[in-house]
Formats: structure tokens, C-alpha cells, sequence
């Protein structure tokens, strides 16, 4: 039973509210509770399913001081295995690998025995961090669209495109239902700022594996979420019927479907600019979507301002990522839904 | 002795002082000079008083661009060697390990770097006291001065390349149509 509700008034400056849900709509605040609900139930009963606490051992190879830690298996997480070696750790790596070839999130449990490194964004080959970080900037661009506007308008998150630096900025699709609203410099600082306030509210990205059945009843509100759903399954792995989907949740804040790594928390975003909203038009779902574009830069990499309104101009250019489709079924070349 | 010829030394040697360390003679100078040479040539990275260590820095080189051009045969240069070098084992070391290391390089064969000056350490408290470290090159220690480090891939020279690029492109665009 989807409840899809849309306003078209015409445009006014907006702040973040949630007044009163009217009778046959829900506000965004109210579709985002009941997935962060839905996320918290799975969540629980994942947990419950580990009955005893088993040990593993995990080698963690670092410059400075390499140590063997005995941790929990299923529930203690990179970070955790940082918390006991030093605060710099803790505070600067963003992702970690295993065995010198899996790249895993920091709050992700650990599963097996295993070499354990920390990665940060200072390093030689950064391309891993690089990617993760922009994917997360595009998932709170999601954040922001769903919780910026006042609540008579209705945002409906499409997704986005994974991250390329060529076109120097990162996107995230969406149906803003606002008619011609051209945002003028100083929205784009509002809807700016609110990610600034993510950024002082240091806010962790967990990640849940959930079957096909709860990532439907999760985003049931969602239409476009709820049509990318079969096809990212089918895109995970065309033949196995139990795979399952990975969904992020930030902090406490907000849920989205997306596969890849995400960084370890929203501290570790520097600046963070919205540059400019384009239209695209998405054939596989026959709308004309938004695209809006922000760039970032981490808050571990110095940039003079000057540099970072240089790229910030590059950046209002249309970010020509691949559009939303929705893949065939059963194709060899998949010309795939676009969620990294 | 006095017909070895080596080019020139690539070491600094003062003219107005050309010697610093005056106290006790030539003798006592010489025979500071053969300890800190020896230390050098043993351990191969020493720290000490920059008037000394500096001052060796010359004996070093000359005695290593000697080993290299007259070899192990030749009665002067061994004549030195015996003078200079109190352990006999060194003698070995500099012709069968430094000649082979620097056979293919033009000298100084010893790098100098200052280290802090570090007050309080000494009798008067007041004084400086300038110490170096003195090291042959290409020894098996890790670099005093460590290799300077690939920053091209982190996220910020990324995206400068990327706009870099395109500017040029669009630049070499806006050139093909004025002509």
C-alpha cells in the first residue's frame, strides 16, 4: 500500500520543521522514522540471531605499532580494534582493509581471523578512500534534501551515480517536486550548512545486509526505491535468491540503499558546498528528476579557499554521471541502476 | 707521500681557520682525528661536536679518494691507511666495502647535518654546543632525511588534475577555433 503524497505550491524560502502530518499525506520526516524503524527492528534481530560471544584474532598492521587483538566475532568492528591501539587511528582512518585486498567499513563487525590496516586519506594510493568518501557525500546529500525543505513539499530520493572525479563533482537524483525553483546562491548555503551541522554531531555509518522482503516493507513509501530493489538483487548476484541488500544508516538520522564502503563518520567531512541542481530526464522511470551537485573535500585534506572555489565553479557545471535506469533482467553487459 | 694526487676535495675546508681544534698540538689534533675516523668508518653514522667532526669530514674523504684511485697495492696510500686508521680491520673495510660503494660516484662520500643545539647539557649551562651527525653515504640505515612522499593520489591533487585537464582542453579548443 504505497501512500504517495505530492504538493505543487509554488516556492518559499525553507527550514528544517516537521509540523503535523495531514490526513492522506506523510511528511518525509514521518517516511524516514518508519525506515529508520524498520531498520532498528532488523537490526535487532540480527543481533539476537548471535547466541554465543566467539573470539577472533585479528593482526593489525600499522607503522607504528602492529599488535595482535583478540575481538568479538560478528560485533566488534574495525573501529573498536582502532580504540584500542590510539586516538590518532581512531580519528583519522576512514576505511580498513583486510587480508591487503577486502575493503571493509570501520563500523562494520568483523567476521573471521584476519590482517587488519587502517586506511586515511594521506596515503599513496588513496583511490579506495577517495571513492568512499564521495559516496558518502552523495548518501548525506540524500540526508539533506529529505529534511532541508518544510514539510508541505515532498522530496522522493531516486539515487546515485557512483563517483567519478572527472566530472569533478558528486550527484544524488531526485524528484524535488518543486516545479521551477532555481536555488540562488544563498539556498545553496543553507542546504551547505546543514551538512555542517551533520559534521558536528559526528555521526556513525552502520551497514545492515536485509533480504528482499524488508527492504520492501522499509521502503515502502519510496516508489523509485522500491523499483530499484529487485534489480539491485539481481545485479548483486543474477542467481542466488538469498542475497541480500545493503543499506547504511547515518547516526540515527537516515537510511539509504547503497553497496559500497562508506566512510567511518561524518567528522571526518570537511568542507562541503552544494554547487548547483540540474534537470535530468530519466527515461526507465519517465520523469524529469534533479540533479544536485555538491563537492567535498575531507577534513584531513587542506585546501585554500581560493582552490576550493575554483573547483566549486567547475563544479556547477552539469555532472554528466550516469542517469538512473533500471537494468533488463537478464543481460550479460548490464547497463546497470546506478547506486554504488 | 707528497706525489698522491686526488682532485679536489668536495668537503668544505676553511682557510682562515684551518684547523679548530688547537688544543694540545698537532699530535693531540691527530690523534682526535684517528678516533673520530675510526668511529666513522666503523659505525658508519656518528653525532658529535660539529668543529671536530667537520674537520675529519676532510681526512675521510681524502683517504677514501685515495683507496679509490691508488688501490690496496700501493705502498703510499697504504702507508697513510696505517697512519690514520688505528683499527687494522677498518683498513679492510675501506677497501673492500666504501671503494666498491662509491666506485661509480663522484664525492663527498659523508653527508653532515646539524642537529638541535641543546642547551643545559653541558658544564656551563649557557653555552651551545653544535653537534652533527656525521654518516657515510648509502649506508644500510634508514635515511636521516626520509624520501619525499607521493601525494599525487589523495583527493584534493585529484580533482586539481582533473580541472587542470580540462582546462587545457578547453583552451586548445578555443585556440583550433580562433585560427
Amino acid at each position: 500500500m504505497m501512500k504517495i503524497r505530492y504538493c505543487l505550491n509554488p516556492i518559499s524560502r525553507f527550514q528544517s520543521t516537521s509540523s503535523a502530518v495531514s490526513r492522506s499525506r506523510l511528511t518525509n520526516d514521518e517516511i524516514r522514522q518508519h525506515r529508520l524503524r524498520i531498520y532498528n527492528n532488523e537490526r535487532q534481530t540480527q543481533m539476537e540471531r548471535i547466541r554465543r560471544v566467539e573470539k577472533i584474532e585479528i593482526d593489525v598492521e600499522d607503522p607504528i605499532q602492529s599488535t595482535k587483538l583478540l575481538m568479538n566475532k560478528n560485533l566488534s568492528t574495525p573501529y573498536h580494534c582502532a580504540k584500542h591501539l590510539s586516538s590518532v587511528l581512531v580519528d583519522r582512518s576512514c576505511l580498513a582493509l583486510i587480508d591487503d585486498e577486502i575493503v571493509w567499513d570501520m563500523n562494520r563487525p568483523l567476521e573471521r581471523d584476519c590482517k587488519l590496516k587502517f586506511l586515511h586519506f594521506l596515503e599513496e594510493k588513496c583511490e579506495e578512500q577517495n571513492r568512499a568518501y564521495w559516496r558518502t557525500c552523495s548518501f548525506i546529500i540524500g540526508y539533506i534534501l529529505e529534511t532541508a525543505f518544510k514539510s508541505n513539499y515532498n522530496v522522493e530520493l531516486c539515487s546515485f551515480p557512483p563517483p567519478q572525479f572527472q566530472y569533478g563533482s558528486f550527484a544524488y537524483d531526485a524528484q524535488l517536486n518543486i516545479g521551477d525553483w532555481k536555488p540562488t546562491r544563498d539556498d545553496l548555503r543553507c542546504l551547505s550548512i546543514q551538512a555542517y551541522k551533520l559534521r558536528d554531531n559526528d555521526l556513525r555509518f552502520e551497514r545492515l545486509d536485509i533480504t528482499q522482503s524488508v527492504a520492501e516493507e522499509m521502503f515502502k513509501y519510496d516508489r523509485f526505491k522500491l523499483a530499484q530493489i529487485p534489480y539491485m538483487l539481481r545485479l548483486l548476484s543474477p542467481s542466488d535468491n538469498q542475497t541480500r541488500l545493503s543499506v547504511y544508516r547515518m547516526g540515527d538520522y537516515h537510511v539509504d540503499i547503497t553497496r559500497g564502503p562508506l566512510i567511518s563518520s561524518t567528522k571526518q567531512i570537511g568542507r562541503f558546498e552544494f554547487s548547483a541542481i540540474h534537470n535530468i530526464d530519466v527515461p526507465s522511470y519517465n520523469e524529469t528528476m534533479q540533479r544536485i551537485q555538491a563537492l567535498s573535500i575531507p577534513n584531513q585534506l587542506h585546501l585554500h579557499y581560493w582552490t576550493f572555489d575554483y573547483l566549486l565553479e567547475r563544479a556547477k557545471k552539469k555532472n554528466n554521471a550516469s542517469i538512473p535506469t533500471l537494468a533488463k533482467p537478464k543481460t550479460s553487459d548490464n547497463k546497470t541502476d546506478k547506486i554504488e | 707521500m707528497s706525489n698522491l694526487s686526488t682532485k679536489a676535495l668536495r668537503v668544505t675546508v676553511p682557510h682562515a681557520l684551518r684547523s679548530k681544534l688547537t688544543v694540545g698540538g698537532q699530535s693531540e689534533r691527530h690523534e682526535k682525528i684517528k678516533s673520530i675516523l675510526g668511529e666513522l668508518f666503523r659505525h658508519e653514522r656518528i653525532e658529535g661536536y660539529i668543529r671536530t667532526h667537520d674537520e675529519t669530514r676532510q681526512y675521510a674523504e681524502r683517504l677514501i679518494e685515495l683507496a679509490k684511485k691508488y688501490g690496496d697495492r700501493h705502498v703510499g696510500t697504504m702507508q697513510l691507511m696505517d697512519y690514520w686508521i688505528a683499527d687494522k680491520d677498518l683498513i679492510h673495510k675501506v677497501f673492500k666495502v666504501f671503494v666498491p660503494r662509491y666506485a661509480n660516484t663522484l664525492g663527498p662520500y659523508t653527508n653532515a647535518h646539524r642537529l638541535p643545539i641543546e642547551y643545559g647539557k653541558h658544564e656551563h649551562i649557557f653555552k651551545q654546543r653544535q653537534n652533527i651527525v656525521l654518516e657515510m653515504k648509502n649506508n644500510p640505515y634508514p635515511r636521516i632525511i626520509p624520501d619525499p612522499r607521493n601525494y599525487s593520489n589523495i583527493l584534493t591533487n585529484v580533482l586539481l588534475n582533473e580541472a587542470r585537464k580540462e582546462y587545457r582542453n578547453e583552451k586548445k579548443l578555443s585556440e583550433k577555433t580562433d585560427i
